[in-house]
């Protein structure tokens, strides 16, 4: 047990159901960068809507979306997502964008990160 | 031979040392760029999955102060456990407070508040499962199994079995509560918390929320076992070393917590800027007060590494409980307040239960004697 709590510590990374306590411990310098990921859809009437991690039963939702456009995977993510969105036909297309700003003046960069449309 | 032991594990590290410094840090280097040998890679997919999107996001330099650390802690691991062997060969007095440590034993009338407060918070703690895991299960394309998954062959369940298992959790915390077969209940329940936890956190995200009940709920079907072999034995006192070990593993995450703030952000994380550039992220409205306080900003940081870094010491002096449970309380609802992170009462402050000498506290409750 004492080694399976430790092990982790010295790997810096969680060994599941053993866990790495990192959060808090980076310094934050105040000119780094915040970067958000929003998820949103238009419907058929070329109406945008943006979608909360609720909306589609995923808390993770925020770091899924980094995570797949890093690996480069934001066409499949957005698929995915489409699959198990209630309000399929309404949809006329996905897009993942990616939201950069410094934490104290709020000047948004929004880049479109990943667009997915439906063929009807 | 064995008094050769402790010397051969001295140049056996510095020796990893120097192998790391000369060869090592080269190969971290080479696994950033995607250069490094294949079984490398396997290993850091293993160990360090994460690399795959974070690659992306930091620098070369980020990843190599990383394996630094990874070496550093490895190295200073290892003198702990070399001083330590050292000590119990050479010192009778500390082989003796080492043996005392884990036989001190415990009053077998401690066990049943302890039993029951403690499968109530499973209950309470996991009563929401079934409809997360639900809700999961409509986005099982999102689904990456944790290595304890893959290696059990595991896919994530349909609804049927999902109830299951959430069911069975249930039932068998709710017979743990109640002593019925508690040893056997206590064990099921621990697998299940584990297992369903591990589907929980298998769409790319872990929380720690639950990891001292984690911990605590692996260690519960031992300690049960030792209460009833003592009642079995007539004793009024039972091998405590289950509960000793449930209070070290606390200590230890704690000090972790702390550990981890001094090895990676160093003397700067206790910089009221530190403070302010994450109160400044999470946007808390008490954390944007105190963030306007100078004395605050510098005072609350120091307080909480204090209590991270000093909880260990009740599990040497159990006194001390007074002191850091109450200031653990004011710790977490603090995060919360400050920061929005967790809420007034989450498992961790639960597991503080392991720290109080129940069988003091007088009263008798119907439930703690409760027998089929």
């Amino acid at each position: 047990m004492l080694a399976g709590v430790t092990v982790p510590f010295v790997l810096l990374n969680d060994l599941y159901p053993f866990f790495r306590f990192g959060m808090f411990a980076e310094p934050v310098a105040r000119a780094v960068q915040t970067e958000n990921f929003l998820l949103g859809y238009t419907d058929v009437s070329g109406k945008t809507h943006f979608v909360q991690p609720a909306g589609v039963g995923l808390r993770s939702l925020p770091y899924l979306m980094r995570n797949y456009y890093y690996r480069g995977e934001a066409e499949t993510f957005l698929r995915n997502i489409h699959r198990l969105h209630p309000k399929k036909n309404q949809i006329a297309g996905w897009q993942l964008l990616r939201v950069t700003s410094p934490t104290e003046v709020y000047r948004p960069d929004t880049v479109l990160a990943g667009r997915y449309p439906i063929s009807r | 031979m064995r008094k050769g032991i402790p010397l051969l594990w001295l140049v056996a590290l510095i020796t990893l040392l120097a192998v790391y410094l000369i060869w090592g840090r080269s190969l971290a280097q080479a696994a950033v760029e995607g250069t490094a040998p294949e079984w490398f890679r396997g290993l850091v997919r293993i160990f360090y999955p994460r690399l795959a999107v974070e690659k992306h996001r930091f620098e070369a330099s980020f990843f190599l102060r990383k394996a630094d650390q990874v070496v550093l802690r490895f190295a200073l691991v290892n003198l702990v456990l070399l001083v330590g062997l050292y000590l119990y060969r050479q010192k009778s007095g500390f082989r003796e407070y080492l043996h005392h440590f884990w036989n001190r034993p415990v009053p077998a009338e401690r066990i049943p508040a302890l039993r029951v407060l403690f499968f109530a918070f499973l209950i309470f703690f996991s009563y929401e499962w079934y409809r997360d895991l639900i809700a999961l299960h409509r986005a099982v394309a999102f689904y990456k199994p944790l290595p304890l998954l893959r290696l059990l062959h595991l896919d994530f369940p349909a609804p049927w079995l999902l109830a299951v298992l959430c069911g069975l959790l249930l039932l068998s915390c709710v017979t743990a509560l109640f002593n019925l077969k508690p040893v056997l209940s206590s064990a099921v329940a621990a697998a299940l918390f584990v297992l369903l936890q591990a589907f929980l956190f298998s769409f790319e995200k872990m929380d720690h929320t639950f990891a001292l009940l984690t911990y605590a709920a692996m260690l519960m079907p031992f300690l049960l076992a030792e209460h009833r072999k003592a009642i079995r034995a007539g004793k009024t006192f039972l091998n405590g070393w289950p509960l000793w070990l449930t209070g070290l593993v606390t200590g230890i995450v704690y000090l972790q917590t702390g550990l981890e703030k001094l090895l990676i952000g160093g003397p700067e994380w206790l910089s009221p800027e530190t403070f302010r550039n994450y109160v400044y992220l999470h946007q808390a409205p008490l954390g944007l007060w105190a963030a306007r306080s100078a004395f605050l900003s510098a005072m609350l940081p120091l307080l909480a590494l204090v209590f991270e870094l000093g909880f260990i010491a009740i599990v040497f002096r159990p006194k001390l409980a007074w002191v850091f449970l109450p200031a653990g309380v004011l710790f977490h609802a603090g995060t919360y307040l400050l920061l929005g992170v967790g809420w007034y009462f989450n498992g961790w402050i639960a597991t503080y239960i392991f720290f109080i000498p129940w069988e003091r506290m007088g009263g008798k409750c119907w439930i703690l004697n409760f027998k089929f």
